[in-house]
């Protein structure tokens, strides 16, 4: 089979590829142009390099709806927004709840503020499907309990959580809600007035489009949290303490300019296309996809089926067949790019019954067509069919 | 004219911001390196015709950018 104009890149939720032509033109001039460093010394092309990340900041306060744009804190993925979210938040004695779902990135600085003896933590519990229970949630909220951290979309399932009833029960018991918008963002649509969730944490590489090494932190505006990264800010500079202002209370160091710069351009090809019709074009995909694949004899699809309810991440195991090995076969017999394993989420994976094992990961993109799932899919069936045959 | 009058800002964000509220407006204006004589916690400030400072703090202090200080007129 002719696999060479094919998309066979089936990891979009592990970084999203290729990007939008734009974002490498952007990258690129930005490096050949406006270079000098940015907040420092007002040089001609210093202030170029600023206007980038200007347009970078209001371009991500429009996108998620954030009234004021130093609100936006630039970080340089979701691991590092999440890490300033949670140590700028949280002090001794807290009490804090997560989903089982959420990613090493938000499991892992939990766990090690919790050894140090600073803080209580508990689990919400996730169903087979990816959904935390709600009722446990309204029952281990207590007054000590400062703050919630949901991931928003499954990195394994694609299950979204149920924000709207979460926030709601995490406001009225006093919590702060933390947001893990890494697969979310650029995929369902995030209005932080709407839905006025306290700190939403996102990676610019994913669904935004843009490069490695860009994301961001919204804090709502009357939250100020710990400077978790301090530094050079290029103001203030005869103090010895961290500016208090937003956004460089939590800015220290040089910023990624090229990466944000690309990322401008990824949030422009979304806006131009419609986040909308990206996500109903990626669910038609996703149904096409999960109807090839049903009739498949061994294959199990894990996570929610029901379109509102999850995004186009799928995750399969096939009967008596280790998932390294599928994955292996998959992309050395057919080009085709999986990931497989517990993809950081050693937790979800125990609630979507998958531990230790893992799973098969397929993600598609916004550049996926048709007719690569159709490929796809009849190279699972083969793979399904000689196994049957050969036992 | 005999020099120019400058703005300086508390953070760069604000000094950015500048460049889309006066672009709306009529006054001319440039974004430059803060003069050595005068200090600043942003390095970069907005140098304008004396003439216009009025009414250029005005536009900005109502499109909510922050002015950290204003100076003039400097050779
Ligand atoms: C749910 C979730 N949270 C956090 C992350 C971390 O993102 P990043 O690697 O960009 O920091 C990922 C992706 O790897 C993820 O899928």
């Amino acid at each position: 089979m002719n696999t060479e104009s094919r998309n066979l890149y089936f990891d979009n939720a592990a970084t999203s590829w290729p990007k939008p032509e734009p974002v490498y033109g952007a990258a690129e001039r930005y490096l050949r142009r406006a270079s000098g460093n940015p907040g420092r010394t007002g040089s001609t092309q210093t202030i170029a390099a600023e206007r980038a990340l200007y347009q970078a900041r209001e371009s991500l306060a429009r996108f998620f709806n954030a009234a004021d744009p130093s609100r936006i804190v630039f970080t340089f993925n979701a691991t590092d927004a999440l890490n300033m979210a949670l140590k700028g938040t949280l002090a001794p004695g807290d009490h804090v709840l997560y989903t089982a779902m959420e990613h090493n990135s938000v499991l892992r600085p939990l766990g090690g503020l919790k050894r140090a003896g600073l803080i209580s933590t508990q689990m919400i519990p996730c169903s087979e499907e990816g959904l935390p229970d709600l009722d446990f949630l309204e029952r281990a909220l207590r007054r000590r309990t400062r703050l919630l951290a949901v991931n928003h979309v499954s990195n394994i399932c694609g299950a979204i959580a149920p924000l709207k009833e979460m926030l709601a029960l995490a406001h009225r018991h006093g919590a702060v809600l933390l947001v893990d918008a890494a697969q979310s963002a650029g995929v369902l649509p995030i209005d932080v007035q709407a839905l006025p969730i306290d700190l939403l944490a996102f990676t610019g590489h994913k669904g935004l489009l843009g490069p490695a090494g860009t994301g961001g932190l919204y804090v709502r505006p009357g939250l100020e949290l710990k400077p978790w990264r301090e530094g050079g800010t290029g103001s203030f500079s005869e103090q010895d303490r961290q500016p208090e202002s937003m956004p460089e209370r939590l800015e220290a160091g040089t910023l990624n300019g090229p990466g944000l710069a690309g990322l401008i351009e990824g949030l422009n090809f979304i806006e131009e296309q419609g986040l909308e019709q990206i996500r109903s074009r990626e669910m038609a995909l996703s149904a096409y996809l999960r109807a090839k694949l049903s009739p498949i004899p061994g294959l199990t699809l894990h996570g929610p089926a029901e379109p509102s309810r999850c995004t186009a991440v799928l995750s399969l195991t096939m009967a008596g067949v280790d998932c390294g090995e599928l994955g292996y076969t998959l992309e050395s017999a057919y080009g085709i790019l999986s990931r497989t394993g517990l993809h950081c989420a050693p937790l979800a994976h125990r609630a979507l019954g998958t531990f230790p094992e893992g799973t098969v990961r397929l993600s598609p993109g916004v550049f996926t067509a048709e007719a690569d799932l159709a490929y796809l899919a009849g190279a699972l069936a083969e793979i399904a069919k000689d196994k049957a045959r050969k036992g | 004219m005999d020099g120019y009058c400058y703005l300086t800002f508390p953070t760069v964000y604000f000094a950015i911001r500048t460049e889309a509220v006066l672009r709306e407006t009529s006054h001319s204006f440039k974004l430059v390196p803060v003069p050595r004589s005068i200090s600043s916690s942003c390095g970069t400030a907005l140098r304008c015709s004396c003439t216009d400072l009025t009414a250029i703090k005005e536009t900005l202090t109502q499109a909510n950018v922050s002015i950290e200080n204003s100076y003039g007129p400097l050779p």
